[in-house]
């Protein structure tokens, strides 16, 4: 390239423009071809005149030469003239200059032919999101898009276009209509927009493997270390290190495959290497070491605790140094840049692998250090710090100062960040008496708890909507329980009634009965021994049949009550309230089955919004039914709507954890499902129904007992035949304990 | 029944055990005084090894009956059965081995019902005998016979367990796996694996061990041991022979065995 080339002039009246050429025209000239330079000139130029102000061309000189050098020839044309078309001649003007930012980000993580897929989707987004509303023009800009573009480098990162597609088809699905939604979803701040994303990401979720993770801490080491996991994607903690703090250890959320090793076993090697670390390292005082020191003794105390572990465990030697990288030697460059972790990672691969390739005269020192070390047996967390202290004297130099430091691939992500091997003594470090923080007192703690989130049926398009309704767990508040042992008077003879009906009720399992006079089969044994003893001439046994009798009665049952208001309605010329008879009939039904025994449960549910739907627990599987139970409910009330799924879902939860052969879930209810949020009358009723479907493949017996006279038009498309509508809600009271006994029988 | 051979009850060769303390002593104390013995422990630790292998070495004939629910007094005591010339008596196991002087053992006892079990009471006590009141003949146990009976205290039910009054006619004894460096050895010697994979097999072991009441009703057994021993040394890869005989017998849960396939990595590598 000639000189000329190099300084030809932009053609541009804008000098805040010109600035920024100038800054920039270097750069574009090293990494551009002279054809991609041209479309430089020319879109830059092009931009500048289509009456949009500066900053469009401010943004393209600035990403461009990266755009070009990445892409190739003819992809800054493509660029330029994708953001007159599709974003300039639309409302979405303010999006360009953030569009034309983007591509610093997206040339980062997609590869040289996929700009065109990228434009489709930036394309696709935006046609679905820019409406008009009269009229064949677009007329509202895209509530979204820039939400998006903040979001590119999550979305480019963890997902894959098929993924993002699926995301954003999601977002469109609920939120088309509802800007400000449309918005949060597309900001990736709400649950359920992290919940589709999460579905989209490459990798294993740690929930999903929670439970064999756990088992394995236990099988090896008998340990129980609780677990959080954060999101680094999220909460932007790229580099964070899991740990463990509390006996709770923190980890990412999710782990991709790595070197060949997938994500159960990464996890594996982690929680392997936490608890090495539980094991064998005490804590040493920090406050004499200097950060670099620090950073070397952690790096022979991991050496150090993963011998020590491997020993008992050789299997883990070779699962660790898959995950530990090796760099080349020579690859760091200490004249221009800090090589501590490069050093670092070096030493850490020499100290673990025999057939290390490194040539280090000080590396191969320090690991014959180490191995003499470890092979006297016993060693401590201070010798590691001696060992770290006595590395860095011989190899530090004048370079590890330096702010550019060699980061790439010195980081073994299995690793924790060795918080719990230091002690820090400074004064300043203790208890900072200004930041009390005032004690909350219980009820607001109460509300502090965060929600369950559950999913939802979208029965329009057969599937899920994760993470979609909140379910927040309370306490029910109380009031004077003798309201309920009033009721229990009032119903007297019908207590004596059920009474009856409990004495009659027989357990469930069926056990043999041998030796019986009468029975219902014939015990051929008995009956042959008996017919040998006839003809021995001695008395035979009579007993020669064998019966079944029912042995005892397993059954948990949860009672959940709709609680919405609705229920406040005055039935009949009675004066009470559905609400009241209710009451009644809980009150009943619970000293029912208390004297049955059964495992019982009552919790009350309404909802206001998907946002917020209310559970709240009358009566726990392991309390009795004393006064706390009565006080509570005594004090029900009716507020709000009936979102049923949700609080199926989660009473299923409960129901789901008790240890009994049968499992019943009671439902008592006076409407359909509905809520506030919902217009169409059939999504609850289908996701509820969809609810019923979950419960009944975990096991569960769900019923429903409704209270409202037209339940028949929807009643069975939820429950199918477990069901019974009760026309006269007089007599509630009298027919629940009923209805519940005969399930039960 | 004088042609009857008790002999053939004997054990010929000698039962390879390890003694974990000196359960051999004990046992042998308690045979001189014909006292009779509950040994406890879980499934596959050695105990039915242990009585056979005392047995050999008192040189006495042993029968042992298996225990199940549908196990009555007369599986144990005898009783007439029907042949050409109209009914004949036939001696149970019991019978058998109080009359003829033998031990006794039945395994895994609290299987069968609790009253059927109440036949055993006159022979464990100071009497000494068995009324077989079919037949009307007292039999006076032979100064040989001992009675020993088994159970795993762990793995039954709530529901199944022995009476009171059969559990104080007993001397126990209890019976657990080996540690770790003992049952390594036995692994070794039983199934010819060399000391260092027998020692990585009981790790193994100890984790199943570990996870019981968390996914896992019993842990792997001694025995199994044994047999992934075996199996490495007929040739199996290791990883092939622990997942037949270590994992896949104890569990069908398929997280706990995505654990175990864990585990195994981490001691084999």
């Amino acid at each position: 390239m000639t000189e000329e080339v190099q300084h030809k002039p932009l053609d541009c009246a804008f000098e805040s423009v010109q600035d920024v050429f100038a800054l920039n025209i270097d750069q574009a000239v090293e990494h551009l071809t002279v054809d991609s330079l041209d479309e430089y000139y020319q879109g830059a130029e092009f931009l500048s005149k289509i009456g949009q102000g500066d900053k469009l061309s401010i943004a393209f000189l600035k990403t461009m030469p990266w755009v070009g050098e990445h892409f190739g020839d003819g992809s800054i044309k493509k660029i330029t003239d994708f953001t007159y078309n599709k974003i300039c001649r639309t409302p979405n003007k303010p999006a360009v200059e953030i569009f034309l930012n983007s591509f610093i980000i997206v040339v980062d993580h997609i590869n040289k032919d996929q700009l065109d897929e990228y434009l489709a989707l930036i394309e696709y987004h935006l046609s679905k999101t820019t409406f008009s509303i009269h009229g064949i023009h677009d007329t509202h800009p895209s509530p979204s898009l820039i939400a998006l573009l903040g979001n590119i480098n999550l979305l480019l990162e963890q997902l894959d276009f098929k993924g993002i597609y699926e995301w954003i088809d999601y977002g469109l699905r609920y939120f088309k209509d509802h800007p400000e939604r449309q918005q949060e979803f597309f900001t990736l701040t709400t649950p359920d927009s992290k919940a589709v994303f999460q579905r989209q990401r490459k990798g294993l979720l740690f929930s999903d493997i929670e439970r064999p993770i756990n088992l394995f801490q236990r099988a090896l080491w008998k340990t129980d270390y609780m677990y959080a996991p954060y999101s680094p994607d999220f909460e932007k903690l790229e580099h964070f290190s899991p740990y463990i703090e509390d006996e709770i250890i923190r980890l990412p959320d999710i782990y991709s495959d790595l070197n060949g090793v997938n994500g159960c076993r990464r996890y594996m090697a982690l929680v392997a290497h936490l608890v090495a670390h539980q094991q064998f390292t005490t804590k040493i005082v920090a406050d004499n070491a200097s950060p670099q020191q620090r950073f070397f003794a952690e790096v022979f105390e991991d050496a150090r605790v993963e011998y020590l572990a491997i020993k008992q465990y050789p299997g883990l030697k070779k699962l660790w140094l898959s995950l530990i990288p090796i760099v080349n030697e020579f690859d760091c460059d200490n004249t221009n840049q800090s090589c501590l972790r490069h050093r670092a990672i070096m030493l850490t691969r020499a100290l673990l692998d025999d057939e290390h390739p490194y040539k280090n005269k000080v590396i191969l020192d320090y690991v014959d250090k180490f191995k003499t070390l470890m092979g006297a047996g016993e060693s401590s967390t201070s010798d590691s710090l001696t060992l770290g202290l006595g590395y860095l004297i011989k190899t530090r130099g004048p370079s590890d100062a330096l702010a550019k430091v060699y980061f790439e691939g010195t980081e073994v992500t299995y690793r924790d960040d060795n918080r719990s091997m230091w002690v820090f003594i400074e004064e300043f470090d203790e208890d900072d008496e200004i930041f009390q923080h005032e004690t909350t007192p219980d009820d607001e703690e109460v509300e502090t708890i965060p929600p369950h989130y559950y999913d939802e049926w979208d029965y329009a398009y057969e599937s899920y909507k994760p993470d979609w309704a909140a379910v927040y767990e309370r306490l029910h508040t109380h009031t004077d329980a003798s309201k309920i042992d009033r009721i229990l008077d009032k119903h007297s003879a019908l207590v004596k009634q059920l009474k009856k009906v409990l004495d009659l009720l027989k357990p469930q399992n069926k056990k043999r009965v041998r030796y019986q006079e009468e029975g219902a089969e014939l015990d051929l044994d008995i009956a042959l021994r008996s017919v040998i003893d006839i003809k021995n001439g001695s008395q035979p046994d009579t007993r020669i049949n064998i019966d079944f009798e029912h042995d005892s009665r397993s059954v948990s049952v949860l009672l959940l009550l709709d609680l919405s208001q609705s229920l406040n309605e005055v039935v009949g010329s009675s004066g009470q309230t559905i609400l009241e008879l209710s009451q009644e009939a809980v009150s009943l039904l619970a000293w029912a089955v208390e004297q049955l025994g059964d495992n019982f449960a009552i919790a009350g549910f309404n909802s206001d919004t998907r946002q917020k739907v209310m559970y709240y627990h009358i009566k726990g599987y392991s309390e009795s039914w004393d006064d706390t139970v009565k006080s509570r409910l005594a004090d029900l009330k009716a507020e709000f709507s009936t979102r049923m799924g949700a609080a199926i879902r989660h009473g299923a939860h409960y129901l789901d954890l008790q240890q009994s052969d049968k499992k019943l879930m009671l439902i008592l209810t006076d409407g359909e499902p509905a809520d506030i949020d919902i217009h169409d009358p059939k999504a609850l009723i289908q996701d509820t129904h969809k609810a019923v479907q979950e419960v009944q493949q975990k096991g569960m017996y769900p019923y429903c007992i409704s209270l409202d006279k037209r339940a028949d038009e929807y009643i069975a498309d939820i429950f199918g035949s477990h069901y019974s509508v009760i026309d006269r809600i007089e007599s509630l009271p009298k027919e629940l304990p009923q209805l519940f006994l005969s399930l039960t029988k | 029944m004088s042609d009857f051979d008790i002999n053939q009850f004997k054990i010929e060769s000698e039962p390879f055990y390890e003694a974990q303390s000196n359960e051999a002593q004990l046992y042998t104390a308690a045979y001189n005084a014909r006292l009779p013995v509950m040994v406890k422990g879980p499934t596959g630790c050695g105990k039915s090894r242990f009585i056979e292998h005392m047995a050999h070495k008192l040189d006495k004939p042993i029968i042992t009956v298996s225990c199940n629910e549908d196990i009555t007094a007369s599986d144990l005591i005898g009783r007439y059965l029907l042949d050409a010339n109209g009914t004949r008596w036939v001696d149970g196991p019991l019978t058998l081995a109080a009359r003829h002087g033998a031990i006794c053992y039945l395994d895994e006892i609290v299987e069968a019902r609790q009253d059927t079990m109440v036949v055993i009471h006159s022979l464990t006590d100071h009497r000494r005998e068995l009324m077989l009141d079919k037949k009307g003949e007292l039999v006076k146990a032979h100064p040989d016979f001992q009675l020993v009976i088994s159970y795993n205290p762990g793995y039954q039910s709530l529901m199944k367990d022995l009476k009171q009054s059969t559990k104080q006619r007993f001397t126990g004894m209890d019976f657990d796996y080996a540690s770790a460096e003992l049952e390594a050895s036995i692994v070794a010697k039983e199934s010819g694996v060399d000391a260092d994979m027998a020692a990585n097999l009981v790790k193994l072991a100890q984790a199943t061990r570990n996870l019981v009441g968390h996914g896992l009703d019993e842990g792997a057994s001694t025995r199994l041991l044994n047999y992934a021993g075996t199996l490495i040394a007929a040739g199996v890869e290791v990883k092939d022979a622990c997942h037949m005989a270590l994992v896949c017998p104890i569990t069908d849960d398929a997280e706990v065995r995505t654990t175990m396939s864990g585990a195994i990595d981490a001691i084999f590598g």
